[in-house]
């Protein structure tokens, strides 16, 4: 008995002490590369960030610490040496034009240009001529080369312009209920535009809504906000739950049609009310959209390093359920980063 | 595939089946059922031999047999595992009935013989691995608690997940890949506090089939693995009870009979009390303010009846819950005020099956087995908080509610028929539909707070989907060296909600060609197809996992396997070594989109559809060794495993090709059996692992702001603030730069795992019965294997160069965290 009494007390006594053990361990030392980025844009000049990678256990990291400025960067145009870039660190002032397409309310389309003086900052690649800019069309590509984080290169196509051939709104088309409970109602939003057939381009939507309240004594328009691309299809299950996405949409989904229709969705959330205090639908009073036409290479990262910052930035509950890892693309031959270009078409409707 | 060699070879089996019957007229069937003579139990598998002719059957699941020879004298040999064998010396003249009764061997025989042994050489069927319930229970088990999946971990070609886990991986498949059954009734989730243990009550349990490959046609719905579990029958003429108590859990289990000889019992059931430790304790450190429990249970039952000779029925059920819970208070005062919260956290999971199933027999030649089952799995998370502020006289109270339930619902019903027209030939065919509901999350919320109330339910899609099969499957002796078991599998799929429908042919064949009587050269093909998906993390296992069905956009999973091998039997049967090799494609896997998980993505506003990867292939080959040895004092295996293991989806990993979690390249068990004495049993495991395969930052680099975001519409440009982003510690917090995983996913690896137990059985027999203390050491060079890795920062301030007081390392470090060095527990067993 007394034997089976000390094998009890030694097995408790080893039991609670073997919970779990924490050691440190060696972990393999990171070799440095040269990372790439930029995203052309023909409103944007020729210009292309170096720095270099760095390891999980490096201390230090710092904005100063990672910038590659030794580096040698020499930009081709369509595979023919153009120039070579060198490292600035000043504010570069620009002008630039911000032209707007507008549908007026007698369905009259106007253009309206601003001229608008931006300081860019330095701290990347130009070239000799900093105010160069890329041209839509054209495939710029980059090699860099540097004493000891080797080589890298990247190309990047510029998409052509795209543009915007009307809009329409269908207020109310679908609603769904919030976690709350309460009911709302989506409007749709459908863009129709030109996809250029022999490019593979993504796109993504954003605008700002304005809208007016009909409150008695104070017709004012306040601003809906900023809203996001959702979908091109909307879809809602029989819960009345909304399923989004906010990827870039694809080239596939329009076929290279002329011209291609996407449907983007907005609420809002505020309600209006008429002169005798019954709900009513606001009043839009403009949209304005801006629609960005990305190369691949720039619409998956965009969509990965949304989903990369979320995973790392949620609350307790990434402790316990930690996301799936995001591994983010790149283009970069022999480094990392990202050589991405883009092109911008803004437009504005007025119901 | 060859579809026109399939049917040949169908075609072929039916011709030879044919010619038999009307060459051997002068034959005669001699059938029965072959039980434990002691407690009647039926024993499956048992071999029964003419030793002239050297023709022979197996009984089936349920006992029988039934075997065809010509008239004459014959000398009919019945053998079992540890049962003694009997020979039966008659001149067959007509039909005859033979009900065999074994005797068990005495207990005191410290050496198994060599008779009764089953031969691996002389079966067809290959990637198939029987496990004895009583090896299982010879072994050292963690915590005391013997486990038949961790003891399934130790064959060749299965890996098991991360330190103590059950998970099975079978050949390069994932957990719910396995059809994993008791009797006959699915089981989706097989596992007790997050891995530690299975649903298994060993002490409930008569047999444990494993199929790693070559399926037999009766077997459908998973593409990896089938894992077979019977439960015992009950003593028909007898009461016995057992039990055991050990450090963590204790169990009793008793069975006997209703009516003596025609109706019999057993229930078993198993319970930990890790909370009526934990419970105090955390009261105690919470300063009487909360608590924490978890335990589990399980309870086993089946009875029998013998209505006729032809006749039998069999009901049996499973009940199986882990529950955890957290309570904790708060209560405080001052100014007049006085402030009371509670918060209850619960979460729970669990099985609950039941099956009835008559057994009829038809004439000597069909059997029928007719089953009705239902199988539910349901998680449970809630969570009740409530806070009181009292001043004055006024009472503000808040409370609200959150109740998270995920569960999956199956109703069917089966037909199967053994069908024995010849030596040659044993037929199985059989119809079995299976009706599912799932209801992957419902999250109900309720508040009330300020007036204000809400008291809502979030369903996602639910869905019905129907599964059906159809199966012929027949076992083709051809001459003495040449038999093959081929089959199909025709499986039919319709999801009422989505009204999606879809139809799977599945041929199976294996073969075998004996080279000598010791050495026989095997081969088999399977296809398979799942309609049923599990979303799972890579990460933590906990049992956040959802089971799904496919769908409209979830499509099925399919896979095929070819496996080809050589068999021997070496010194005289004491000795089999067992060398297959296979490779496996599978196609339409899903695996949560990269940056999501169970709470991100929508999986809570209703489409689990939209957070998940479709289309995945994986590909997974290899060479497992099994050297056996099954007699003498001495008894055990060892068992090698090469492997490769490899995933690809076109969104995952930038679409290139990764290892899977567990991609184990080199897979080592050693397991021994030692009887030093008739009432003393040494045994000891040894394993060793390739490490698994995990997802870890290795570093960081800068990335551009996204101008769409810094852009909106002309409000800023892509340049306007500081352009680098980046990750100043990939463990210190996010902060906007890129993370690098240099190998990409599951591109770093953990050490090695290897391990050993030991355990020690000192067995004495009692007036009343027998009691056995054991004696279990795990992990007993106390090896410290990695359970998870973490990166940790102890940050060091001081004076900068430029004479500012700032942050001057990080001093990070990897971190590995292991669960347990060594354990030792004894445990108490007793028998009457």
């Amino acid at each position: 008995m007394k034997n089976i009494l000390y094998i009890l007390s030694v097995s408790l006594l080893l039991t609670a002490v073997s919970c779990e053990v924490d050691l440190e361990v060696p972990f393999p030392e990171h070799e440095a590369k040269l990372t790439l980025n930029t995203f052309l844009e023909p409103e944007n000049f020729l210009q292309l960030y170096v720095s270099r990678s760095y390891g999980v256990l490096d201390n230090n990291i710092t904005d100063s610490a990672i910038q590659v400025r030794d580096a040698q960067v020499s930009v081709f145009r369509n595979g023919e040496f153009l120039d070579v870039m060198v490292f600035r660190d000043t504010v570069i002032s620009d002008t630039i034009l911000e032209v707007f397409q507008v549908t007026t309310p007698q369905g009259v389309d106007t253009t309206i240009v601003s001229e608008i003086i931006i300081d860019w900052p330095g701290a990347a690649y130009f070239t000799k001529n900093p105010q160069r800019k890329p041209l839509p069309g054209e495939a710029y590509s980059f090699v860099v080369t540097h004493p000891t984080l080797g080589q890298a290169e990247a190309e990047t196509t510029i998409p052509a312009a795209i543009e915007i051939q009307g809009v329409s709104l269908a207020i109310d088309s679908i609603s769904n209920r919030d976690i709350e409970g309460s009911e709302f109602s989506w409007n749709a939003l459908n863009i129709m535009f030109n996809d250029p057939p022999d490019q593979e381009n993504f796109y993504k939507f954003s605008g700002f809504i304005q809208y007016q309240q009909q409150r008695i004594n104070s017709p004012e328009i306040d601003t809906l906000g900023q809203f996001d691309q959702l979908a091109i299809d909307l879809q809602q299950d029989a819960d009345g739950f909304l399923s989004r996405d906010l990827s870039p949409l694809p080239d596939v989904a329009f076929n290279g049609g002329v011209p291609a229709t996407v449907t983007t969705w907005f609420r809002i959330v505020t309600q209006t009310f008429d002169f005798n205090g019954n709900p009513v639908p606001p009043s839009i009073v403009s949209v304005d959209i801006e629609m960005f036409s990305m190369d691949k290479g720039y619409a998956i990262f965009s969509e990965k390093k949304f989903l990369q910052e979320r995973s790392y930035t949620t609350g307790i509950e990434s402790a316990f359920f930690p996301a799936e890892p995001v591994i983010l693309n790149s283009n970069v031959e022999g480094g990392y980063g990202l050589v991405g270009s883009f092109n911008r078409t803004r437009f504005t409707f007025v119901p | 595939m060859n579809w026109t060699l399939i049917l040949r070879l169908l075609l072929i089996g039916c011709c030879i089946q044919l010619f038999p019957l009307s060459a051997q007229a002068q034959s005669y069937v001699i059938s029965g059922y072959v039980s434990a003579g002691s407690s009647g139990e039926k024993l499956i598998n048992a071999t029964i031999v003419d030793t002239r002719s050297q023709k022979g059957a197996i009984t089936n699941n349920y006992g029988f047999f039934s075997l065809k020879l010509p008239q004459g004298t014959i000398s009919l040999r019945v053998s079992y595992a540890s049962y003694e064998a009997q020979v039966f010396e008659f001149d067959l003249q007509s039909d005859t009935v033979l009900n065999v009764d074994l005797k068990l061997k005495s207990l005191d025989e410290v050496e198994i013989v060599a008779e009764n042994i089953d031969r691996d050489v002389d079966q067809t069927q290959m990637s198939k691995i029987d496990v004895s319930i009583d090896q299982i229970k010879s072994l050292p088990a963690l915590g005391g608690e013997v486990d038949v999946v961790k003891v399934i971990q130790l064959l060749p070609g299965v890996q098991s997940g991360t330190e103590g886990s059950t998970g099975l991986y079978v050949r390069g498949g994932s957990p719910d890949q396995n059809l994993i059954t008791l009797d006959g009734v699915p089981l989706y989730y097989v596992s007790h506090l997050g891995g530690f243990f299975s649903v298994f009550n060993a002490d409930a349990l008569s047999s444990v089939q494993l199929y790693k490959g070559g399926f037999p046609a009766r077997y459908g719905g998973r593409l990896s693995s089938i894992l077979d579990v019977r439960m015992k029958e009950g003593n028909l003429n007898e009461f016995h009870g057992e039990g055991n108590v050990s450090l963590i859990a204790s169990k009793f289990s008793l069975e006997g009979p209703l009516v003596k000889g025609k109706s019999s019992f057993i229930i078993s059931g198993r319970r930990t009390y890790i909370d009526l430790l934990t419970r105090p304790l955390t009261r105690i450190a919470s300063g009487g303010e909360g608590s924490a429990g978890y335990y589990f249970y399980d309870l086993n039952g089946k009875v029998n009846y013998i209505l006729s000779d032809k006749d039998r029925v069999y009901g049996s059920f499973y009940l199986g819950r882990d529950v955890a819970s957290v309570n904790s208070g708060f209560s405080s005062s001052g100014g007049g005020i006085d402030y009371e919260d509670e918060f209850k956290f619960g979460l729970g999971w669990g099985n609950r099956l039941a099956a009835v199933r008559w057994n009829h027999l038809w004439n000597n030649k069909l059997f029928s087995n007719l089953t009705a089952t239902y199988s539910q799995y349901q998680l449970r998370t809630n969570g009740d908080g409530r806070s009181e502020v009292t001043n004055g006289d006024s009472v503000a109270v808040d409370e609200f509610g959150l109740d998270y339930r995920s569960r999956i619902r199956d109703w069917g019903l089966k037909l199967d028929f053994d069908y024995y027209p010849s030596p040659a030939h044993d037929i199985k065919f059989g119809v079995q539909s299976t009706y599912h509901k799932f209801v992957p999350s419902s999250l109900g919320i309720s508040q009330q707070a300020g007036g204000l109330s809400l008291d809502t339910t979030f369903n996602s899609k639910i869905d019905t989907t129907i599964e059906s099969g159809l199966y012929i499957e027949d076992n083709i002796k051809i001459g003495k060296r040449f038999s093959a078991n081929v089959g199909l599998h025709l499986a039919h799929y319709y999801n009422l909600t989505d009204r999606l429908q879809s139809f799977s042919l599945q041929p199976r064949a294996a073969f075998r060609f004996a080279l000598s009587d010791n050495v026989t050269v095997k081969a088999s093909y399977a296809q398979m197809t799942q309609f049923i998906h599990l979303l799972t993390n890579s990460g933590v296992g906990l049992p956040i996992d959802l089971w799904v069905p496919a769908t409209a956009k979830v499509p099925r999973q399919d896979a095929w396997q070819a496996a080809a091998g050589i068999s021997a039997s070496l010194f005289e049967d004491q000795i089999s070594v067992s060398l297959e090799g296979y490779y496996k494609e599978m196609r339409g896997l899903i695996a949560f989109k990269e940056g999501n998980n169970f709470f991100f993505g929508g999986l809570n506003s209703g489409t689990w559809e939209s957070t998940v990867e479709t289309g995945g292939e994986g590909t997974a080959y290899g060479t497992e060794l099994l050297i056996e040895k099954k007699q003498g004092r001495t008894t055990g295996w060892i068992g090698y495993t090469l492997s490769w293991n490899y995933r690809q989806f076109d969104n995952i990993n930038n679409g290139l090709q990764f290892p899977f979690k567990y991609d184990r390249r080199h897979d080592v068990s050693i397991v021994v059996i030692h009887k030093l004495k008739k009432n003393i049993t040494l045994s000891g495991t040894w394993v060793f692992g390739t490490g698994n395969a995990i997802n870890l930052p290795t570093g960081g680099f800068a990335t551009l702001q996204d101008p769409f975001f810094s852009s909106a519409f002309g409000f800023g440009n892509q340049f306007s603030s500081n352009p680098f982003f980046q990750v100043q510690s990939a463990i210190g917090g996010f902060n906007g730069g890129g993370i690098l995983y240099e190998e990409g996913r599951n591109g770093f690896r953990f050490e090695p795992y290897h391990r050993m137990d030991l355990g020690i059985n000192f067995i004495k027999k009692k007036k009343w019965g027998e009691r056995i203390w054991s004696i279990s050491v795990y992990n007993a060079y106390s090896r410290l294997n990695p359970f998870t890795y973490y990166f940790q920062s102890n940050p060091e301030f001081g004076e900068l160069p430029n004479g500012e007081f700032g942050l001057i390392s990080n001093n990070t470090s990897l971190v590995k965290v292991a669960l347990f060095p060594i354990i030792i527990t004894p445990s108490f067993q007793f028998k009457f």
